[in-house]
């Protein structure tokens, strides 16, 4: 808990400034929405979304930076209480996690507002299960990953090989991560699968999303090229990170104790 | 054979610092958890470069760059243009694009239903409904069943709907 309201205090700027950008963002919207032209608002919304989401990787980038650079650094008095590294990687991890999945509920949520405003006709579960694929097949990991990177760093210094050698071992992670998730594709086709939305965008807004006019229902017109959306990629993400929390704790133990 | 070489390199490079890494990784900590996790995971990455270069060479010796760049038809776009995600609707009405800007081979459209369409290309071979046709740009209304071969042609871009023209 201490460590919880530890790791909130220090990346409190970080914390603070990205909720209060996508909140900001969401009061503009509901704004637009409310006042002006639905129609623009969900252009916009396009447009804004692929320009945020981006923002979700600062987070781990800055735990990976101020990771590489604790043990000398002017927090490092946490360190004179031993606990486990699990305690402390954890802690870094749900601080992250959490404040990710707040960011991207608010921009998963606004974007759904504003499309149902628009008269674009989802299930009320696409949403959800939205976040959730999101959250537990890339940003899962990727906070993990930023966590073993600051590790990785400090595990070689004094030096210069620390980001070489972090970065190595990122891409590298990465490869196997694809890796795994093609493999899982091709094998793990017994894993239950998200059935294929019902999204039917209306005429006037399909040109907005680059396709022909004309009412389009996603679920039939996908429904002869799959059956579903694999969740193999959830399973692949979860393992991932699963694998790099040991990796972390371990590191951590050996690093950050010495 | 000078077309492989910047490619050759961007792969060389790329492999040294993986096998860079792999070695500082071995060589420059006392965490053994750190140590034995990079030198896998940079020689995965080393060894995933190298497949790419080698997928990639093979592919490029097979095919040859122009192609590539060029690209192919996929499919045949059968029929009208709903699911099409190259479609502009403008004042003159909507309009279907397949162009390629380099070389395009084996590509084939047919129309499912009467249409406007317009057919540009700088050279090749190109047949419509079986006639060859000269490089240049035609215009033209298409009956259902009419079928564009592109055999191979430079610069081809066709146009299909109201909106379709040479200019």
């Amino acid at each position: 808990m201490k460590l919880l309201a530890l790791e909130l205090r220090k990346h409190r700027l970080l914390i603070g400034g990205m909720l209060l950008v996508v909140f900001l963002w969401a009061a503009w919207m509901a704004r637009e929405l409310l006042a002006g032209e639905p129609l623009v608002t969900l252009a916009v919304n396009i447009g804004f979304v692929f320009a945020l989401v981006p923002v979700g990787l600062l987070v781990p980038l800055v735990l990976a930076r101020a990771l590489s650079g604790e043990a000398a650094g002017p927090l490092a008095f946490l360190l004179t209480s031993p606990r486990s590294g699990l305690a402390h990687v954890s802690a870094r991890f749900v601080v992250a996690l959490g404040t990710l999945a707040v960011y991207y509920a608010v921009l998963v949520g606004v974007s759904a507002w504003v499309a149902a405003s628009v008269g674009i006709g989802f299930d009320a579960w696409l949403p959800y299960a939205a976040w959730g694929y999101l959250m537990a097949a890339w940003v899962a990991p990727v906070v993990i990953l930023g966590i073993v990177y600051g590790l990785l760093v400090a595990a070689y210094r004094p030096g210069r090989a620390g980001q070489l050698v972090a970065v190595a071992a990122v891409f590298g992670v990465f490869k196997a991560w694809n890796w795994l998730g093609e493999q899982a594709a091709a094998r793990l086709s017994f894993l239950p699968q998200v059935p294929v939305p019902h999204l039917t965008i209306p005429r006037e807004v399909a040109p907005i999303l680059g396709m022909a006019p004309g009412e389009i229902d996603l679920q039939t017109s996908l429904q002869n090229v799959f059956s579903g959306v694999p969740t193999a990629p959830v399973f692949v993400g979860l393992a991932v990170t699963a694998a790099l929390l040991w990796v972390a704790v371990r590191l951590w133990e050996e690093v950050e104790w010495a | 054979m000078s077309v492989f070489f910047p490619i050759a390199l961007f792969y060389a490079v790329l492999l040294a610092l993986a096998l860079w890494g792999a070695l500082l990784g071995w060589t420059r900590s006392k965490s053994p958890t750190a140590r034995y996790f990079v030198t896998i995971m940079a020689l995965v990455w080393a060894g995933a470069t190298a497949a790419d270069a080698w997928r990639s060479y093979q592919l490029f010796s097979s095919t040859g760059l122009a192609e590539i760049v060029g690209g192919e038809i996929g499919q045949p776009v059968i029929g009208g243009y709903e699911y099409c995600s190259l479609c502009y609707e403008g004042p003159a009405g909507s309009v279907y694009v397949v162009a390629a800007g380099g070389k395009m081979k084996n590509g084939e459209y047919l129309f499912g239903e009467p249409a406007h369409y317009s057919v540009r290309f700088e050279s090749g071979v190109v047949l419509l409904d079986g006639r060859r046709l000269e490089p240049g740009c035609y215009v033209g209304d298409a009956r259902a069943g009419t079928r564009v071969l592109v055999q191979e042609a430079r610069k081809f871009r066709l146009e299909v709907g109201e909106a379709a023209s040479c200019k």
